[in-house]
């Protein structure tokens, strides 16, 4: 079986490395990103099984770079999950719902935790 | 431009255009007149040439044909005597040459004159050298047994030099044909006569070209060529194809000439009749220069003309501009003298009776003005009575009025007072709402990092990879001071905004104070290449302030500036100004657009967050010092260019105000 590629987005560079290396561990081929804008560069190109977002990033936010994602006709079923610090009320669930997101994982997580949701994502 | 400079223009132009089409056309007629002229010239000359040589060479014909008639008797006589009387034979063949060598010594247009008997063999010769030569197969003795017989000119290889040779039938006293008599004709005779330059001027020529382009006379510009040159200009091919003609073309000097060619037929040669150019057009020069004299006067007559014209038309029109000029001066001239009899003099007479008209009616208007003037002061004197009255009604109504409009605007004034608080407090609830949510995400996110990481170094499989082991403790401990600051950070601005923070006002030496932020920062310049300098400006006192507050402002700003400069020098200056001390930090680095010059001063704000994480400010730092100096009753701002470096100012007051050191 191929491995699964997953998308990182985050503007923090020690979390992509914490994320990339813990599912790497697991057999997941990463594509690491720094920013929305490198995210759908890249997202030209390659085709990931899941799209894991950051929610709180400068000039572009998760929110932002998830919309340009169903915009696209050739990116708009991708799975994308959130990585967030923020707990949502129902009223801000229901919006990003309309968004197709899978999941929201809160940081600070708990690394198996983490594994744990992704690997059902993908099943 | 003057009227009559204008009219002169004008004059000029037109009689200059006319003159030099006129002058034109005459020349370009004359050119062809003088070329035609020349060819008749040329052509005359060439056909009287011809004719010349024609007449002279049947000349010479009829005088040979009139020996062979003298020689008759004496042929006759021989022929009886020859077999008998070889004594008497000898005798008159004698008689004979001596006759023949008389007629060449008289006519000197024969070279040699020569006997030749029915075999060909010359019998007697004015050259003893010839007699006894066989000439059997010669055209001058065949044809020469029938009728007058004229050669071609050759050349003679035998006498080396060029020949004609003519001969005619001898006959006896019968009639009957017994030998031919030829002559040899000098031909020097008949080159005399072809280059005869009579009526040809300098340059002109005839000369006569033979079938095989050899010059056959002597020609002007070259001496000694006769049979030796040969000749191939235009004209000479020309000819040689039997042709004739008249044509301008280069001559055998590679000069310009006109030229008349004419194919002799009878003689198998060509004469040509040539002149340069440039003396047949000498004429056509002249003119030229007559023409340019010529235009050269007339344009002269024509100027003086005009300029004589355009004066009796223009002084009638100088005189009315005069007239106009002093009518607008206000002086009526009510005479001009203008008698031109024409549509000027019609124009004068009709501005003289305006002129007339117009100071008749400034007349009446000066009466009517003065009229008015009187009723206008009667009038506003009535008006001014008026006014006053109005005016002493009015002042007790405006009076109320004033009292209510004033009531009016203390209402608006309070409105709008209240409407702009809450809109402050609006922006103020919505603001703490965006700070709680920001440094809820500023303060996870370093906490994120440090469970994940210390989680996967319990990991054995990492516990076992030193190098990530490393790295990874690396991160965990960068964080955890990360946080550290941030905390502290945030815990000093929440007490500013609090007003919790007491200020231990104290006698600062500024010159002690920035040098320990010098010492404290100095390592970190030096690891960058960065030179830290201080500058103090003259009667620095103490300041009254507080110093660990005074360090960490003047921290904050150093770092920032060390952090953002990558070559350079960071500077620190402070300078005494009236009851302030001016304070500067300024750097060589990256600068700061100005659109961004207030933002920076807002919490967590990051002008470029990849730049921030690396340099690892927590986005507090200039917030918290711009609390600090406001709260110290100072200022600060900054000046800044992208690329060149960023000047921060602030300005501190020596001593605190009372009242703020008792507040706590």
């Amino acid at each position: 079986m191929a491995k699964k590629k997953i998308m990182l987005v985050d503007d923090e560079h020690n979390i992509l490395e914490l994320v990339s290396e813990l599912l790497m561990n697991e057999g997941y081929a990463v594509i690491a990103t720094s920013s929305g804008r490198e995210a759908l560069e890249k997202l030209k190109t390659t085709k990931p099984d899941l799209i894991l977002l950051d929610m709180m990033m400068p000039n572009m936010s998760g929110r932002q770079v998830c919309e340009q994602i169903r915009k696209n006709p050739k990116t708009k079923n991708l799975k994308v999950a959130f990585l967030t610090v923020a707990k949502f009320s129902e009223a801000g669930k229901e919006k990003l719902n309309q968004l197709k997101v899978l999941d929201y994982i809160t940081k600070p997580f708990d690394n198996a935790d983490l594994l744990e949701r992704i690997k059902k994502i993908l099943k | 431009m003057r009227l009559g400079v204008k009219l002169s223009i004008i004059f000029i132009i037109l009689s200059l255009v006319v003159g030099f089409i006129i002058a034109l056309t005459f020349f370009i007629h004359s050119s062809n007149i003088i070329e035609l002229r020349i060819q008749n010239q040329l052509e005359v000359m060439n056909l009287l040439k011809k004719n010349q040589l024609q007449t002279f060479i049947e000349e010479q014909v009829s005088d040979l044909e009139l020996l062979s008639y003298e020689l008759k008797d004496e042929y006759s006589e021989m022929e009886k005597l020859h077999k008998e009387n070889f004594e008497e034979h000898e005798k008159l063949h004698e008689e004979i040459r001596n006759t023949l060598i008389n007629v060449i010594e008289i006519d000197k247009s024969f070279i040699e004159i020569f006997f030749l008997d029915l075999g060909g063999k010359i019998h007697e010769s004015s050259e003893i050298s010839s007699e006894d030569k066989i000439k059997e197969d010669v055209d001058y003795f065949i044809k020469g047994l029938n009728s007058s017989y004229i050669g071609t000119i050759d050349y003679d290889i035998l006498l080396q030099i060029p020949s004609l040779i003519i001969s005619t039938p001898m006959k006896n006293s019968e009639g009957k044909v017994i030998g031919v008599l030829a002559g040899r004709l000098n031909l020097r005779a008949i080159s005399n006569l072809i280059t005869l330059r009579d009526g040809l001027g300098e340059t002109g020529e005839s000369y006569l070209i033979n079938g095989f382009n050899l010059v056959l006379t002597n020609l002007l510009f070259e001496e000694g060529v006769s049979f030796k040159k040969k000749i191939f200009t235009e004209s000479v091919v020309d000819c040689l194809n039997f042709n004739k003609g008249f044509k301008k073309y280069k001559d055998y000097r590679g000069e310009d000439v006109y030229g008349y060619y004419l194919w002799i037929p009878e003689r198998g040669i060509c004469l040509i009749t040539k002149i340069d150019e440039s003396e047949a057009l000498k004429e056509l020069s002249m003119l030229k220069i007559l023409m340019v004299i010529l235009f050269i006067l007339i344009i002269i007559i024509v100027t003086l003309v005009s300029l004589w014209l355009a004066r009796i038309i223009t002084s009638p029109i100088k005189k009315l501009k005069e007239a106009t000029f002093n009518l607008s001066q206000g002086k009526f001239q009510t005479k001009l003298n203008i008698h031109t009899k024409d549509e000027i003099e019609v124009l004068a007479n009709t501005f003289v009776s305006m002129a007339k008209g117009l100071k008749e009616s400034r007349k009446q208007l000066q009466s009517y003005s003065k009229d008015l003037e009187r009723k206008v002061k009667q009038r506003t004197k009535q008006f001014e009575d008026k006014t006053k009255e109005a005016e002493d009604s009015k002042k007790a109504t405006l009076n109320i009025m004033e009292d209510v409009a004033e009531t009016n605007k203390k209402l608006k004034e309070t409105e709008k007072l209240l409407k702009k608080n809450l809109r402050e407090m609006k922006l103020l609830d919505k603001q703490k709402d965006e700070f709680i949510s920001i440094t809820s995400h500023e303060l996870k996110t370093p906490i994120t990092s440090i469970k994940g990481f210390i989680q996967l170094l319990s990991d054995p499989k990492i516990i076992e990879n030193k190098r990530k082991r490393k790295k990874y403790v690396g991160i965990v401990n960068r964080e955890v001071n990360r946080l550290n600051v941030l905390i502290s950070d945030i815990l000093d601005l929440s007490r500013l905004d609090l007003r919790t923070v007491k200020f231990n006002y104290e006698k600062v030496d500024i010159k002690e104070l920035l040098d320990t932020v010098r010492k404290e920062n100095e390592l970190k310049a030096k690891a960058k290449k960065i030179k830290l300098e201080l500058s103090f400006g003259k009667g620095l006192s103490k300041i009254e302030n507080d110093r660990t507050r005074l360090l960490q402002i003047f921290t904050n700003l150093v770092v920032n500036a060390i952090n953002y400069t990558h070559k350079g020098k960071v500077l620190i200056t402070a300078n005494k100004q009236k009851t302030n001390i001016h304070f500067t930090v300024e750097d060589t680095g990256i600068g700061i657009s100005k659109k961004n010059f207030t933002k920076i001063f807002e919490r967590f704000y990051q002008v470029d967050s990849g730049l921030t994480r690396e340099i690892g400010g927590t986005g507090l730092g200039l917030a918290i010092t711009k609390e600090l100096v406001t709260k110290m009753n100072g200022k600060i701002w900054l000046e800044s260019k992208l690329g060149k470096g960023t000047k921060f100012h602030v300005l501190l007051p020596i001593n605190q105000k009372i009242e703020d050191k008792k507040k706590p």
